[in-house]
């Protein structure tokens, strides 16, 4: 694995020799399998947020319907596999306490509300024929999905979960970041490229011009931070928004909240998310670059994407969102909660994201690029700019409690007349200027067909 | 819709239909043939003159659009279609039909709402007559459906192909005379890879097959004519 | 390592050829465009049909006058009742059937709560050809309800076989009524929903306001008929301009395209002529339970239906236009012609010149747009 080999090179806490082999794919295990199950878990959570966004209720029947019948009693010795059966029923109940909140019932009821797709899916997964077409350029097909994947598992080298608690820290960590995480495209152009298929071309090609568009402004987002923190290690960026709440990047002064909300629709766009999901636009490209991919190949696709919005997540977190802090200085000191906090921000940046796709239609491929390059572009390059005024600020005027007050308070309405201007938005819609009412008894009717005035403001047609 | 079942008496007013008829018949003369009052009343025209009368149709009285185009076999078909005279005996038997192969116009105009139908008979053997895809553009799908179905051949038609059934199908089905086959007959002719060539994908004889009739699929386009 | 030389079509020129289906997510069925892009634009599109072809006009020469509605229904699968309509009435002509009070009111209900079903059902896979998957789960919930309705009295979900010659096969009584004022309640309700989901979004005005517009001379001359003619500003609905049925004796409005948002005959102007048009229905449904029957005849049943020699032609307006049939009759037990003019055939076959020249995500939402199927564009 790259990052494990870039955390042993480049971590001077594990020392040279062979410890840092050794601790590299300690690491490089636990990022496996933190990106593994949180691909699991976020592929049911989205199941069920969509579901209860589209009125329905989503997976329900893919669990233990009763016990009796499942096959551990069959397969293990009499009182073992009763012994198993009576742990399941343990584990349902105290599952079903922790969905207490969502659900109103203790105790599971029958099917677990489809949690066992957790494993199914992957069993699904697993067990299914692997195709490769016959025309496909088989080796690059092969190795396609190890290069996006492997990609995004090497950002989690460069992240700080806590105090002291990163794989790998230098100096450069940002540049790491940036590079790392765009290689995940050319996985995505091989991919597309070798199944020989005119869909997956497509899906690449707008990949490709997606992904390097939009590492512009995410990158010049992730560049203001880098200048207020003053420093490209992502440790000291983590550390600059310790303490109370007003120190996290995105309140902390107007343009960085500027920067959070370029970053977010970047994001959205690197990790090909509705509305920006244009490389695998089902309606469009049948499925895009994976079209030809079955099985675990189209699998780890799969687990890259979602590996991806956690890796988005985390970095949103990490730059704008207070990276492991939370906001009150006293829990700060709890080294052992710092991993979690991380974790539970970025699942919720990850959540917003799954609501958006589930609420949203897709941009069209020329809209797209119109945005990230006459839309994002300015917003961070201004983001930038006032960043470096801010930090002009503090570093020639004075960096007083009292500026640092005003330009939280500034953010604050900024903010908060956004999410106004949000609210307003969702807010019931605008009488709609339908039929004009006419006389239409049909006696009345006109002999001839009426051909209705175009309204004002018409547009031309493209 | 009940229109007249009679020829009305020369005091009582023309039917829309036969104002049209009549004009038509001024205009064209002997090309339009008659005016048969059926349920929906028709006037059976020349089919040599056809795309002439649609254009005039469409120019001088608005027949904006065309409803249906439909080919007709009236092999075995024992009837005319034109009511009895009225007051005739119960035991009277319709006209006998001669059998042709037909090409029916319904026509209408969204802004004067008239509605009328065309009705151009061809001989069995040859049914051929003028494209009217210039004069109504629908009509390039409906008449590849005619041919299609029945065989008729449309002149100057920007591209008479099949359209419904696949380009290899032998006969047309809804003639009277069709003889439902009971294997694609196209199938049995086709060439199929040889077990030698499906056992080594390297040659790719098939394969290149394939990929040179997608090829010539793909460039003759029917739109580029 | 092998080089990708099985497919030398793969690229020719600057050009690329693509099959778009047979099998295509947002062909709305086996609709095969054959597109010719140059990059992302589409600079040719010509749709190959066939792929549902079942002759029906062949099968419908070999059964009886009532044996061919069932055919009727599998032409437009989504919304059978605009197609019995229209052969029913073509047939009652020729045969000179009268249909009794109630089982006219029973029609007009049905294929309102047809055209209902119909366009509930365009709006969603709308949606999902622009890429919003939710507004298609939303619609079919209440679909259903329309199809519990027509289950209730029809006793089947998809092809009622419902119109029959001479009536309808079971009148909608109470209990069906009082399950349309739900309905009707309920989905009054919705329609905003609806609007803020997806008509005013700005995402999907920005992708279908100005797409694929379809001008009135096109329009007239590639005789696209229904909510796309509508949608042009045309204002033409046989409901209104060639009433048959008891439709002249509703209030409700033609609806056209607002052009609120883009041109008249634009995507989006289509598409909310459909929406506008479910709120007519509701009228007219709110009209028709009011006015029904309670009780008489519904059906004027023949048994061995012989119709005289004649031959007509019939149309009505189901949701997707103009549903014609022409039928001749030789005074036998069953038809000697039946000939069924498709509104989606038509619509189609203009494609190639209102659908080229455009990225290709439009030519999916100009597809989409004009809310064809394939079961009744192949026959």
């Amino acid at each position: 694995m790259i990052s494990t080999l870039v955390a042993g090179k480049l971590t001077p806490l594990l020392g040279t020799g062979p410890a840092w082999f050794v601790t590299g794919i300690l690491f490089a295990a636990i990022f496996l399998a933190i990106a593994a199950g949180f691909a699991a878990v976020a592929v049911y959570a989205e199941r069920k947020i969509a579901s209860f966004i589209q009125c329905r209720l989503g997976p329900m029947e893919v669990g233990p319907h009763r016990y009796e019948d499942l096959p551990f009693e069959r397969l293990l010795p009499a009182g073992l596999g009763r012994l198993v059966n009576l742990l399941l029923r343990v584990l349902g109940f105290f599952l079903s306490l922790l969905l207490f909140p969502f659900t109103r019932r203790i105790g599971m009821p029958p099917g677990w509300y489809g949690l066992g797709t957790l494993v199914g899916d992957g069993v699904k997964l697993l067990g299914k024929e692997d195709i490769i077409p016959r025309e496909a350029d088989s080796e690059l097909f092969r190795l396609a999905p190890y290069i996006v994947f492997t990609a995004t598992l090497a950002v989690f080298a460069v992240i700080p979960f806590g105090e002291g608690l990163v794989a790998a820290r230098f100096d450069a960590g940002l540049l790491y970041l940036l590079a790392v995480s765009s290689l995940g495209v050319i996985g995505i152009v091989v991919g597309g490229y070798a199944s020989n298929n005119k869909w997956s071309l497509y899906g690449a090609m707008r990949s490709v011009a997606q992904v390097v568009s939009y590492e512009v402004p995410m990158g010049l987002a992730l560049l203001s931070v880098c200048v207020s923190v003053g420093s490209f290690d992502l440790v000291a960026v983590a550390r600059a928004q310790r303490g109370w709440i007003w120190n996290w990047h995105i309140l902390s002064n107007p343009f960085l909240l500027l920067a959070g909300v370029v970053f977010l629709f970047a994001a959205l766009a690197e990790t090909n998310r509705t509305p920006f999901d244009i490389p695998e636009a089902e309606s469009e490209l049948v499925s895009g670059y994976n079209t030809e991919y079955s099985g675990m190949r189209f699998a780890l696709f799969f687990l890259a994407e979602y590996a991806n919005m956690l890796v988005a997540g985390l970095v949103a977190s990490l730059f704008f969102l207070g990276a492991y802090s939370t906001g009150l200085p006293y829990l700060d000191s709890l080294r052992l909660l710092q991993p979690f906090v991380l974790l539970a921000k970025a699942v919720l940046v990850v959540l917003l994201m799954i609501v958006l796709r589930w609420t949203l239609p897709r941009y069209r491929v020329d809209r797209l690029m119109t945005l990230c390059w006459k839309g994002l572009l300015p917003l961070a390059l201004i983001a930038l700019f006032g960043v470096s005024l801010v930090a002009a600020q503090e570093t020639l005027l004075s960096a007083s409690r009292a500026w640092k007050a005003a330009w939280f308070l500034i953010t604050l309405a900024f903010l908060s007349s956004f999410l106004l201007q949000t609210r307003k938005g969702l807010g019931p819609m605008p009488a709609r200027t339908g039929v004009p009412p006419r006389n239409n008894s049909p006696q009345a009717a006109a002999p001839t067909a009426v051909v209705a005035t175009p309204a004002a403001g018409e547009r031309k047609p493209r | 819709m009940t229109e007249s079942e009679s020829a009305p008496a020369a005091t009582e007013p023309l039917t829309p239909e036969e104002e049209l008829f009549r004009a038509l018949k001024e205009e064209f003369g002997e090309a339009i043939r008659e005016l048969v009052s059926a349920a929906s009343p028709y006037i059976v025209v020349e089919p040599a003159r056809i795309r002439d009368v649609a254009f005039h149709l469409r120019d001088a009285f608005g027949f904006d659009s065309l409803m249906c185009l439909s080919g007709i076999d009236t092999l075995g078909q024992k009837h005319s279609t034109k009511p009895l005279p009225p007051g005739s005996p119960r035991s009277a038997k319709p006209e006998p039909i001669g059998e042709e192969i037909a090409v029916v116009y319904h026509i209408g105009s969204v802004t004067t709402r008239r509605k009328v139908a065309l009705r151009a008979p061809l001989d069995r053997r040859t049914p051929r007559l003028p494209s009217v895809s210039s004069v109504w553009k629908v009509a390039a799908w409906h008449e590849r459906e005619a041919f299609d179905m029945f065989g008729i051949v449309f002149e100057d038609h920007p591209n008479l192909t099949r359209i419904l059934c696949p380009e290899d199908w032998v006969g047309h089905p809804l003639r009277k005379d069709y003889e439902m086959p009971k294997r694609y007959a196209a199938w049995e002719h086709a060439r199929r890879p040889s077990a030698a060539e499906l056992a080594e994908p390297e040659s790719r004889v098939a394969g290149e097959d394939a990929s040179r009739a997608a090829e010539k699929n793909g460039i003759t386009t029917e739109n580029s004519r | 390592m092998r080089r990708l030389n099985g497919n030398r079509h793969f690229f020719e020129g600057d050009t690329l050829f693509v099959n778009m289906g047979p099998q295509h997510p947002s062909t709305h069925g086996v609709l095969r465009l054959l597109i010719e892009t140059d990059g992302e634009v589409v600079t040719k599109a010509e749709p190959k049909i066939g792929y549902l072809h079942r002759c029906f006009e062949k099968s419908a020469e070999g059964v009886s006058w009532e044996g061919v509605i069932p055919y009727t229904d599998r032409m437009d699968y989504v919304g059978p009742i605009g197609n019995e309509w229209p052969y029913c009435l073509a047939v009652e002509r020729l045969a000179g059937i009268e249909v009794p009070e109630r089982g006219e009111y029973c029609r007009v209900i049905a294929a309102e709560l047809q055209r209902i079903a119909s366009h509930l059902l365009a709006f969603g896979t709308y949606g999902l050809d622009i890429g919003a998957i939710t507004p298609f789960l939303h619609a079919f919930r209440d679909r259903e309800k329309v199809l519990d309705i027509l289950e209730y009295v029809s006793g089947a979900r998809l092809l009622y076989n419902y119109i029959r010659i001479g009536g309808v096969v079971r009148p909608f009584d109470e209990k069906a009524t009082a399950m349309i004022r739900d309905f009707l309640s309920d989905l009054a309700t919705r329609l905003p929903e609806y609007h803020q989901l997806l008509s005013y979004n700005n995402i999907f005005i920005e992708r279908t306001a100005g797409v694929g517009v379809i001008t009135r001379d096109q329009a007239l001359t590639y005789n696209i008929t229904g909510p796309n003619l509508r949608a042009t500003g045309i204002e033409w609905d046989l409901r209104r301009n060639d009433p048959y049925g008891f439709y002249d004796r509703f209030e409700f409005d033609v609806a056209v395209g607002t052009g609120e948002h883009g041109v008249l005959g634009d995507c989006w102007n289509r598409y909310i002529v459909r929406l506008i048009e479910i709120e007519e229905s509701m009228r007219i449904l709110e009209q028709a339970i009011t006015m029904l029957p309670t009780d008489g005849p519904f059906w004027n049943y023949k048994r061995n239906l012989k119709v005289p020699p004649g031959e007509t032609y019939a149309r009505a307006e189901s949701a997707r236009g103009e549903v014609g049939f022409y039928v001749v009759a030789n005074g036998e037990l069953k038809p000697f012609r039946v000939k069924a003019k498709s509104p989606c055939f038509c619509a189609l076959s203009g494609f190639p010149e209102y659908g080229t020249g455009m990225l290709l995500a439009d030519v999916v939402a100009t597809l989409g747009s004009i809310d064809i199927v394939l079961g009744e564009v192949d026959r």
